[in-house]
Parts: structure tokens; C-alpha cells; sequence
């Protein structure tokens, strides 16, 4: 249940546009070489870190049992970490929804006479579309993680929660970098890395004000921590003389020591990295005037329809994702179609149960069945998200009506053909002559297969499912000899 | 009119109102039970091998002396490599002997200078610990002023004394609880890094470029 008056929304939504963007990437085949290749090297590395430590069951089952001691009584260790980061000196905002939390954000900026503001990566600002709230008002967000710096350049959203700009090649990003910066164009990585370093180096310095994600907020001490490679976290949260954590209300964790396990996990399941190069564990502002670091720190605390999910252990697992992007690299789904797909900032398959909960069903009402099943995600979830469960949950909201009235009109006339069709199917298959008899014909219409498209204009007519089917792939040829056939010929042999 | 903050609240109190969870809160001691922490890293020199081997299999540079005179010696050698003529300094006074017997660089305090913080060549900090586990440094912004000074500069110069390096990331957090939490604890693992741009590893995207860490074996 939503609080009445408050609009849970994701910036830039195209949820439901999946068939039609996934049909778009499928015959990007740039897009998929960079997929493969992005899932390919994440998905082995992970393995190989996790295949080296021997607790690494365990280690998830402890990571499941502390998110969700924190989610069960989550307003309870939320009080907590309020109580103990304001008496660090920190100050704590609130935000109800996406506009709320902008809308503050945007007051503070404006009261800090910030213009230029240093950014790094933050899912969390990417779902309430804070840029774009920031620069209407005259504002100056400058996002400095390279990748996410890269389609900011681009205009564009990211299309994987830790490798935002792998859908761009080095010549796109050469030609971008040529264009937008005015600088001699080359796609060398190295130098592309080094024009970004010495552009973005002016934004720090500039900044009066750096914005981060948070990736965990430890109750008991009021501290939050954040993960990163580049140092552009460090740099956006020492230079600038404010720094503004941007956090969800699932991100907490109770006690100091819990961070251990979470810091065991989280890299490994990312990127594979033992740890990534840096973490910021941030207690308050600096204690003298003559110290380093920033004057004021502040964190944004915000639901957009995280609470509603609470109430219900199904739904409740979902906000103890870490975003660690390892279910993208194993989704056969995100494998295929990328980010872009999904239509929303979190894409593969935690997006997929994510987006429709917080944006509401009726606004993602393909995702939930933009998946196989198969559980790869499941299985390597650091924190044991059950997602493929949340999915049939989902799927069973949007069927049952549960959902929007228009989605239950829609669907119902393909749940009937459904149930025809596999009602059908049972009876078929379940008697052995019938069985022999279709295997019969399937031999026998064979060469007709062989006429381009005809089964496929076939299948189309008999049923909407089966012309879907093959309007992708080619229809497997059945066997010359059927299995019976051969062991009668075996059998008769002896 | 509420605020956002109570609305918040009584949205998550309404939710959860009648909920059960199945976990209850983990006890100290469970929570405290280092699962996947490696083993055998009791002995200093185990630890130092496991520190020297975990770190410099992600680019850092570890040297290892046994006394000041000597990092004073390899720190000469580092900058006359990097041809490293303007040196920010943290305000650790084992950075400043270190690095004040060298009379050919121009050395300054990086956290007061910020100017020249941006245009120097390299930066000398100390380092409250290290972690055998993964090869990392442990900064405490209230033990030395060395938050900009490991961050700004190409190249980043950490003096480690090797009886601060503690076993695993459990007894590095436990040491940054029981320094008090100061306002931040920087982790640090080699030099920075991104794989942003078709995956390819570049070094020195916004961080430090090259990690050396002086370990002074100093008893």
C-alpha cells in the first residue's frame, strides 16, 4: 500500500514498450557483440572469485538473513540510523517520491549557491531522473564515473547497472568525445581515458557541491559506505565543500560488523574483484575547520514505493538487492537484449521485478514475462533474491486482475487460447498412438519445411503462440526415424 | 502538514504492521563470525606476503625496507622514476622525516595548497593499516591529513609500518570502530581503475595512476 498522495515514479519509463525495443536490439548486432562480451567476462570472473571462497553459501544465506532482520523491522533500524548519523552532525532529508526527493535536492543546491555539481554514480538519482530536474533549473550536474559520464554526453540512460556505457563502441565514444568536447578525436583508450580525467578533474574542482549513491547505511553507527573504481566517488565527496548521500530507505544494514560479509560479496558478484579499488565509509563532516573533506554532509532518504513492498516477504525480498549487477550477466534474457530493452533504469531480471513493483504493474506489465525462468539469476544472487518466484508473482498479479482492469481484458483472450492449446497438447501426448500418429505426420510433412516460409506462414494461422515462435527461429527438422522405429530395428536384430 | 520524514515513516509502520519476520535480529557474536575470512594469517610475515602478493597482483607497487633512512632511499628512487619534482605531503610526521631528507624536491603540505595539489607530480601519505586479506590500505581521515594528498596527485607514495597490517577486513573494520569512526575511513586497493570503455582496463582514471606502498618492517 502506497501512501495516498505520493507518486512512486521511475524517470524515463518505457516499460512497456519490451517486445518492441528487444525486437530493436536483436538486430543491433553491435549491441550484441558488446553484450556478449560484457556478460561473457563479468559472468567468468564472478565465478572464478566465487569458485575460491569455500564459504560462499554461507556467506549469502548470512547476507539473505541480515537484509531481512533490517526489512522486517526496517522503521525500527531506520529510526536508528537517523538517530546516529544527526548525532555524527549529519543531516538527514526525507523524500516521499521521485519529484519530492528533486525538488529537495534542487532546494539544497539552490541554498548552497551551487552551480557546477560533481555526481557519481547513483542508481538511485538515475531512477528519480534528478539531471534533468537539475539542469531545468539552471543547474550544472556533472556526472564523473566515466561510463556514466559517457551517455550523459550521449543523452542517453544506462544499459547495465555497474557498465552504464557498454552498449557504445570506442569509435562511437571517439566520435562523441570529438564532437561534444571539441577535442582531436581519437579511439585510443587511454587517451579517452585521459581526456575524461582532465575535463572532469575542472568539474571537481568547480563543484560546490558532490552528490553519491550510498551503497549500505549501517544503523547502529549512522555511517554509509560507498564501492567505486575510479576515485571519482573520493574526488566528488572531498573537493566539493557539501557532499549529499542519495539513498534508498532498503539500503541499511544494523550493525558495523555486518559490512564484512557485504564487502566479501558485493565485488566479487559485480565484477569479480576480491574489492574494487576504493570504499568511503563516511561518519559525519570533518570534526575541525582546518580538517579535510567536506563542511556539511547530507543524506536524501528516499521511498518512491520501496515501503509498500514491505508487507509481504515475497515482495519484501526484493528491496534486499545489493545491485551488484551479476543477474544481468546471467540472464539469458539480458544476455540476448541488453539494458535499453527494459525501458527503465534497472534492466535483466532484478529490473524486471523491480520496476513493475515501484512504477506500478500497469506501467511495466511486459517485463514480468520478458524472463525463461531458468533461475540463473536466482542462483547467483549474492542475497538470495528469489526472483524467478517474484516474476510468477508478478506475472499472477497482471493475469488475475489484480492488476489494472485494461490488462485483465487484453490477457484474457490469450489465457483462453493458452488453455486450449495445452489442454490440447495434454491429450495429444498423453496417449501412445496419438503420440505415434503426430510424430507420423511431423516426418511426413517434413519437405515441406524445406520451402522458405511456408511453415512458418502454417504455424502463423494455426496459432498466434507457435507463428511468434518461429517468426525468430527456424523450426527444428524432426528426426528422419522415430525413436520407436529404431529400437524395433534394435530390437529385431538380436 | 506532515513531513515527508513522518510520512515515510508511517508508511513503512503501515506495511509492516502484522508482520512476522522469520530471522531475528543475529546476536554479537554470530554477527561478528567472519565467514569467508582466510586462515592462516596469525604470523607478521605471513601477513606481509599475503599483503605484498594480493596487492601487487592488482598493480600496486610494494617495496620493502627496514628502516627510514632506507624508505627515504626508495622514495628518491620513486620520484626520480616518475621524474617527480613537486612532492604534496601529508602532515604525518614519519611522512615528513621521510620525505624531508630529500633536499632535492620541493615538497608542500597538500592539504593546505590546493593549487598546487592540482599541477604537483606526486603524493606521500602515511596509512593507519593495511589488510593482508586484499592488499589494502587503511586511511583515518583524523589520524593525518592525507585525504587529498593519496587522492589527487598521478602518484600516490603510502608508508605502511608492517606491524599495522591487521588479517582481514573484519579486524580493519573492528580497528576503524575502536579509532572512534572517524568522519572518513578510506579502503584503498591499488591504483584506480575503470573498465568502462569496451571493458579494457585503464589505470589513473580520476585516482592516483601508481600505487607504491613503502612497507617499513620497523621492529
Amino acid at each position: 500500500m502506497n501512501d495516498p498522495g505520493t507518486e512512486p515514479r521511475i524517470a524515463h519509463l518505457a516499460a512497456n514498450d519490451f517486445p518492441e525495443l528487444a525486437k530493436r536490439a536483436l538486430d543491433d548486432s553491435t549491441l550484441r557483440g558488446a553484450l556478449h562480451h560484457v556478460t561473457d567476462l563479468f559472468g567468468d570472473k564472478r565465478e572464478n572469485a566465487v569458485a575460491a571462497m569455500p564459504e560462499w553459501e554461507a556467506m549469502r544465506e548470512r547476507a539473505r538473513r541480515v537484509k531481512e532482520e533490517t526489512l522486517s523491522r526496517l522503521d525500527h533500524y531506520l529510526e536508528e540510523f537517523v538517530r546516529n548519523a544527526e548525532a555524527a552532525g549529519v543531516h538527514v532529508h526525507f523524500a516521499r517520491d521521485a519529484a519530492e526527493a528533486c525538488s529537495a535536492v534542487e532546494k539544497l543546491a539552490q541554498r548552497f549557491g551551487a552551480q557546477t555539481i560533481a555526481k557519481s554514480k547513483s542508481m538511485t538519482t538515475e531512477e528519480i531522473g534528478l539531471n534533468h530536474v537539475l539542469e531545468d533549473a539552471g543547474l550544472e550536474p556533472v556526472e564523473t564515473d566515466l561510463g556514466e559520464w559517457i551517455i550523459q554526453l550521449a543523452g542517453e540512460t544506462p544499459s547495465h547497472i555497474i557498465a552504464p556505457a557498454i552498449h557504445k563502441t570506442r569509435g562511437q565514444i571517439a566520435d562523441l568525445f570529438a564532437d561534444e568536447l571539441e577535442v582531436e578525436r581519437t579511439d585510443d583508450v587511454q587517451e579517452l581515458c585521459s581526456i575524461a580525467r582532465r575535463f572532469l578533474r575542472k568539474s571537481f574542482a568547480d563543484a560546490d557541491l558532490g552528490i553519491s549513491g550510498v551503497n549500505f547505511a549501517i544503523a547502529e553507527t549512522g555511517s554509509f559506505l560507498v564501492l567505486e573504481n575510479e576515485g571519482n566517488a573520493r574526488l566528488s565527496t572531498s573537493m566539493p565543500r557539501r557532499h549529499l548521500g542519495v539513498m534508498g530507505i532498503e539500503k541499511l544494514i544494523p550493525r558495523f560488523e555486518d559490512l564484512e560479509v557485504f564487502l566479501r560479496l558485493l565485488p566479487r558478484s559485480g565484477t569479480g574483484q576480491h574489492l574494487t579499488s576504493y570504499q568511503s565509509i563516511f561518519t559525519g563532516p570533518k570534526a575541525s575547520p582546518d580538517d579535510e573533506g567536506p563542511d556539511e554532509v547530507h543524506v536524501l532518504i528516499l521511498d518512491n514505493g520501496r515501503s509498500a513492498l514491505l508487507g509481504d516477504w515475497v515482495t519484501r525480498q526484493s528491496l534486499g538487492c545489493i545491485r551488484c549487477g551479476a543477474c544481468l550477466n546471467v540472464c539469458p534474457v539480458y544476455k540476448q537484449v541488453g539494458g535499453h530493452a527494459y525501458g527503465s533504469v534497472y534492466p535483466g531480471p532484478i529490473g524486471a521485478v523491480i520496476t513493475p513493483q515501484l512504477a506500478g504493474v500497469e506501467k511495466a506489465k511486459t517485463l514480468p514475462f520478458a524472463s525463461s525462468l531458468c533461475g540463473a539469476c536466482r542462483d547467483v544472487c549474492p542475497v538470495k533474491i528469489d526472483i524467478p518466484r517474484l516474476l510468477l508473482h508478478l506475472r499472477g498479479k497482471i493475469v488475475t486482475g489484480d492488476g489494472p482492469p485494461h490488462v485483465g481484458r487484453e490477457t484474457r483472450k490469450g489465457r483462453f487460447l493458452e488453455r486450449m492449446t495445452f489442454r490440447a497438447w495434454a491429450w495429444w501426448m498423453s496417449g501412445a498412438r496419438r503420440y505415434r500418429v503426430a510424430g507420423w505426420f511431423a516426418r511426413k510433412l517434413q519437405p515441406l519445411g524445406a520451402r522458405p516460409g511456408l511453415v512458418q506462414r502454417v504455424a502463423r494461422k494455426l496459432s498466434p503462440p507457435l507463428g511468434a515462435w518461429t517468426a525468430g527461429r527456424e523450426l527444428r527438422p524432426a528426426a528422419p526415424r522415430s525413436f520407436r522405429e529404431l529400437w524395433r530395428e534394435q530390437e529385431g536384430s538380436r | 502538514m506532515s513531513t515527508a520524514r513522518d510520512a515515510v515513516f508511517a508508511s513503512i509502520r503501515k506495511n509492516l504492521a502484522g508482520v512476522q519476520s522469520a530471522e531475528t535480529p543475529l546476536d554479537r557474536g554470530t554477527a561478528a563470525t567472519r565467514l569467508g575470512a582466510p586462515q592462516g594469517l596469525d604470523e607478521r610475515a605471513a601477513r606481509v606476503e599475503r599483503f605484498t602478493k594480493v596487492l601487487t597482483s592488482v598493480d600496486g607497487r610494494v617495496h620493502r625496507v627496514a628502516n627510514e633512512a632506507e624508505a627515504s632511499e626508495v622514495l628518491r628512487a620513486i620520484a626520480a622514476e616518475h621524474g617527480a619534482r613537486l612532492v604534496a605531503l601529508s602532515d604525518a610526521p614519519q611522512v615528513q622525516r621521510i620525505a624531508g631528507a630529500l633536499a632535492d624536491l620541493e615538497t608542500f603540505d597538500g592539504s593546505r595548497d590546493r593549487a598546487r595539489l592540482l599541477e604537483c607530480d606526486l603524493g606521500v601519505t602515511g596509512a593507519q593499516h593495511g589488510i593482508a586479506e586484499t592488499g589494502t590500505l587503511v586511511l583515518f581521515s583524523e589520524s593525518e591529513r592525507h585525504r587529498l594528498t593519496s587522492l589527487v596527485p598521478p602518484i600516490h607514495v603510502a608508508l605502511v609500518r608492517s606491524s599495522t597490517i591487521v588479517p582481514t577486513l573484519g579486524e580493519a573494520l573492528a580497528e576503524a570502530r575502536r579509532a572512534g569512526l572517524p568522519p572518513l575511513v578510506s579502503f584503498i586497493t591499488g591504483p584506480s581503475r575503470t573498465g568502462d570503455i569496451e571493458l579494457t582496463i585503464v589505470v589513473g582514471v580520476h585516482g592516483p595512476k601508481t600505487l607504491h606502498v613503502i612497507l617499513i618492517d620497523d621492529d
